[in-house]
């Protein structure tokens, strides 16, 4: 009992829901909210701070976070389009770096830090935590590069950490910007197109899921060291499988579209030129039809055996989640 | 942490998958004081979907699940019972297949065992959350010995999927009393009849898909089924003649009245 803990990016999607269950539970003593868009506040389980990790000083910051034991640093530029690398590496790389540097100042010594399986790029076969880290794109590219910082020192310096890299994260209550979100919406308003056969495999993780293995990681750091681990839903879908149980529970009859990717590669990119012409997110780019049509296939066999038993199905998962669509709407 | 306590559950082809999932996550990855092992009965054959569940829970709990499967379904008292011989600790959990506990419930449950020896069975409240509206009810249960004693004449003092007991005393009465329905009770007033202490901790521990489903249970063949219960009690001496009469003719009411005077009911039991 009495850890008292700070959490990075709590006003975000996982943050928000980490912190609504840390607070829910008498295991912590304090729960610091660090995050830029949050309005300050003090209560008796604890505060929260306004803070932009890129531009806050190390030294304030590490006042902020004195007598915190365990940091959750969730933090980061994450959506896939309208955000340059300069964005990126400044949400994600030197914010961490800060963080880094601001914890050690105020000694904290055990770290639960959010990566994402963005990190290792996309593979047919399951690429497990020991793959290598091949990032295809910004967002990838500079959470690989801040883990990597921050593992570097925290093997220097004997921190305990726990790395979560999440697929695809989802639920109820999405932002819109969401992969999944996107595509339950399309189906659900008739925009749906496949394209290709729908054979790759898509991994995705309910936010729930993430949470709980979130905590789960928070309580194996007692036993030290450093560990990632890869989070995905089982059993693994297929983009087909994905759209035949989105159209089957939001009771979709008209037949499905299906086009070959050759076709639609041109038109996409023609779309794209306009999009940053005008500065407007248009739903279809050609990164997304890219990153559509190529398998996104991790697997999370190392949490499971390590005793992580997540308590929702993928299938059951989604299924919520359209749920959620459709009852918003009628 | 990891403490010296046996989990006792059972399940059966009625069993919702999902729920299944869910409940077995919740003794496990998500407490923060985990058993050293789980028994999971298996009572008949089971779906496709029921057995790759209990793969994978067999892959993330490790040796510390313990799967007994019975060749055809036997009831849960033979379940429990069957079960119960593969319990390797002297300090046993139950839990429903489609409840689920808080993360903090064997921490509770477990330091009140330690720090009071001379009880051997222990519940706690429990909340009934209505499937369709998300709203909870606490199942408010005595927490005392002197009352749970006073209580067991007139109802079930101890909520069955919070229970924790010690293993001893309910293997040298015999185990579960093979009934269909209500063979915790009949259980709990073997126990109380010998003299051995019970508690409640008065927190909800365990989450119970409740609500209107519970309601709903009318009819002469669960009159029947309780029926064999308090005659077992009134036979044993458990109950005088005149509580045997009020409770046989309370549960035929109950049992007997429209749905909506049950639910009345219910809710005045509970308060």
């Amino acid at each position: 009992m009495g850890t008292r803990i700070a959490v990075t990016g709590s006003a975000g999607y996982v943050g928000s829901e980490l912190v609504k269950r840390v607070s829910g539970t008498d295991n912590f003593e304090q729960v610091l909210q660090l995050d830029r868009n949050i309005s300050e506040s003090v209560s008796t389980i604890g505060a929260s701070f306004r803070v932009d990790l890129s531009e806050i000083s190390v030294t304030d910051l590490s006042n902020r976070l004195k007598d915190v034991d365990v940091l959750f640093h969730l933090a980061a530029a994450r959506v896939d389009w309208g955000l340059d690398y300069n964005t990126y590496e400044r949400d994600n790389v030197r914010a961490t770096r800060r963080l880094i540097e601001a914890a050690r100042m105020a000694g904290i010594r055990q770290w639960v830090y959010f990566s994402t399986v963005g990190v290792y790029g996309s593979s047919e076969t399951p690429l497990d935590e020991d793959s290598p880290f091949a990032p295809q794109s910004d967002y990838g590219r500079t959470k690989a590069q801040a883990e990597n910082e921050l593992l570097a020192i925290a093997d220097a310096e004997s921190w305990a950490v726990r790395i979560l890299r999440p697929s695809a994260i989802f639920s109820e209550n999405q932002p819109k910007d969401t992969n999944i979100c996107r595509l339950i919406e399309a189906i659900r308003r008739h925009r749906f197109i496949l394209i290709g056969d729908g054979s790759e495999i898509k991994t995705t993780s309910y936010l729930h899921n993430v949470v709980d293995a979130t905590l789960w990681l928070y309580h194996d750091l007692v036993s030290g060291g450093i560990t990632a681990y890869n989070y995905v839903d089982e059993p693994r879908l297929t983009t087909r499988e994905m759209v035949d149980l989105i159209r089957d529970e939001l009771r979709v009859r008209i037949p499905l579209v299906r086009l070959p990717v050759a076709l639609i590669e041109r038109p996409a990119r023609a779309v794209d030129w306009v999009g940053n012409r005008v500065g407007h997110d248009f739903p279809i780019t050609a990164a997304r039809i890219r990153k559509f049509c190529t398998a996104t296939n991790f697997d999370s066999y190392r949490i499971r055996k390590a005793g992580f038993l997540p308590r929702y199905s993928s299938k059951e998962a989604m299924i919520r989640t359209v749920r959620w669509h459709r009852e918003r709407i009628t | 942490m990891t403490v010296e306590l046996s989990v006792l559950m059972a399940t059966y082809q009625g069993d919702q998958p999902d729920a299944l999932r869910r409940s077995l996550a919740s003794i496990w990855a998500q407490q923060t004081v985990r058993p050293n092992q789980v028994v999971l009965v298996v009572d008949g054959p089971v779906s496709d979907d029921l057995n790759e569940i209990i793969s994978e829970a067999q892959y993330s709990i490790g040796d510390a699940l313990t799967v007994v499967r019975l060749q055809h379904n036997r009831g849960l008292a033979v379940a429990l019972n069957v079960g119960l011989e593969h319990c390797r600790a002297d300090i046993v959990a139950r839990m429903d297949a489609d409840d689920v506990s808080v993360s903090e419930r064997f921490e509770k449950q477990f330091a009140f065992m330690l720090k009071h020896p001379r009880v051997a069975v222990l519940g706690s409240w429990i909340v009934e959350v209505d499937a369709t509206t998300g709203e909870t009810t606490p199942r408010y249960v005595p927490e005392s010995h002197r009352d749970i004693e006073r209580f067991a004449k007139w109802r079930n003092p101890i909520s069955h999927p919070s229970v924790i007991f010690r293993k001893q005393p309910v293997v040298q009465v015999g185990g579960y009393p093979n009934f269909r329905k209500w063979q915790d009770y009949a259980l709990w007033s073997v126990l109380l009849q010998k003299g051995f202490k019970f508690a409640n901790l008065g927190v909800g521990l365990v989450r119970m898909n409740g609500g209107r489903s519970l309601v709903l249970r009318r009819g002469l063949h669960y009159f029947l089924d309780e029926s064999r219960v308090i005659f077992f009690q009134w036979h044993s001496g458990f109950l005088s003649t005149p509580q045997f009469l009020v409770n046989l003719i309370g549960r035929f009411v109950i049992r007997a009245v429209p749905v909506s005077v049950r639910a009345l009911l219910y809710k005045r039991m509970r308060n």
